[in-house]
């Protein structure tokens, strides 16, 4: 999973970063960092989930329009 | 048999005398899976990235739990578990999209976090220790041919007291997301039943069921999702005749020395692992073994501790 939170001016190392090291070089800070950047994502990931919900397009009507709606309208089911 | 089998303990030679539910399980869905799991105790070569996750998962949980009876704070514990968990994930090699370290270190993260305020208290046993990582075994009124009495035995990843009443906590981890489904295979469940069933008798009559923490592990999102699954006493009673039944049919299937395939069972969920074996000619069974498996035989009264 890459890191797609904003942490870099507070720690210099990206979860990537963090990840990639060898467990035995992680400081107690590293591991902070882990933690922060992890729930950072999981904001980020949940905010996504409810907005791609909301914006969510529900297919209704004749078969045509559905697929035009969807985007396989001409396309070989 | 080789002479390191003799040494299991949950077995007379090849006859099992002490079961747990993945031994029953096994049996029930197909006698010929297990022969080649419990009594060749063989498994395919190579790690098993699921069995590996899902041990470390419930590892980093279990000592957050010690943590938290000892006295530690949440985020204290929270803290020092992950740092734990960071350290000793160092050997898990996983190419796993899903089960990997990352995702590892990420969803026992969101577990603490999302059970922050947990109303469930880890009970705390007589000896002062506290009530997780349980292993319990007990008698039951059936004998073997050696005169031994059956077992039956499980684990329990922890007791506890939860709205003032007794309940085993389950730890599952699972790649299915929480739909009505998920559920719905606790009811019934002979893991569960077994486990409630085991706890009545040896650690409280009183134990009401087991709460299931699921956490379903995405690409990206972990969700949780915490039900209960409790069984009446007759559905109980009726969980515990169909075992004894299956345990004297295990003793017929090894007395007759022939352990049906059952063909409805190999494709089922990702597959039976020894499909690879039983979709061979029997001439050529030995030498798929020799290449493709190897002996690490499942023993039922061997707790995790001494596993690992």
């Amino acid at each position: 999973m890459s890191s797609v939170s904003p942490l870099k001016e507070a720690n210099p190392k990206s979860l990537d970063d963090l990840f990639q090291m060898d467990p035995d070089q992680l400081t107690d800070d590293d591991i902070k960092a882990m933690i922060e950047h992890l729930r950072a994502n999981r904001t980020f990931f949940k905010q996504e989930k409810a907005t791609r919900s909301r914006t969510a397009v529900i297919p209704t009507g004749t078969v045509d329009e559905m697929l035009e709606i969807l985007d396989l309208k001409g396309k070989k089911l | 048999m080789s002479e390191e089998l003799e040494t299991i303990y949950g077995y007379d030679g090849d006859l099992q005398i002490a079961w747990d539910n993945t031994s029953l399980a096994t049996l029930r869905t197909c006698p010929r899976k297990y022969y080649y799991t419990n009594i060749m105790g063989l498994r395919p070569a190579g790690a098993n990235v699921h069995l590996d996750f899902g041990l470390r998962y419930h590892a980093a949980l279990e000592a957050y739990d010690r943590r938290r009876a000892a006295g530690e704070d949440w985020n204290s514990a929270l803290v020092n578990t992950v740092d734990e968990l960071a350290h000793t994930t160092k050997d898990f090699k996983s190419d796993h999209k899903v089960k990997n370290r990352n995702n590892l270190l990420r969803s026992v993260l969101g577990y603490l976090d999302h059970f922050k305020n947990d109303p469930a208290e880890t009970l705390i046993l007589e000896n002062g220790q506290p009530a997780v990582e349980l292993s319990f075994r007990f008698n039951v009124d059936l004998k073997a041919p050696n005169g031994e009495p059956y077992m039956l035995a499980g684990h329990l990843d922890r007791l506890v007291k939860y709205q003032d009443r007794l309940w085993v906590m389950d730890r599952k981890t699972t790649s299915k997301s929480f739909a009505y489904d998920y559920i719905q295979t606790f009811k019934p469940s002979g893991q569960m039943c077994q486990y409630t069933w085991g706890s009545k008798v040896v650690f409280h009559p009183e134990v009401q069921g087991v709460i299931i923490d699921a956490c379903y592990i995405a690409a990206n999102l972990d969700e949780y999702s915490r039900f209960p699954a409790s069984y009446t006493k007759d559905q109980l009673d009726e969980w515990f005749q169909n075992s004894l039944f299956y345990i004297k049919l295990a003793e017929q299937y090894h007395a007759a020395n022939y352990w049906p395939q059952n063909f409805e069972a190999c494709h089922v969920y990702q597959g039976c692992p020894f499909r690879s074996l039983c979709g061979r000619d029997p001439s050529m069974r030995d030498m798929v073994i020799k290449s493709d498996f190897v002996v690490d035989r499942w023993d039922p009264l061997l707790t995790r501790e001494k596993k690992e």
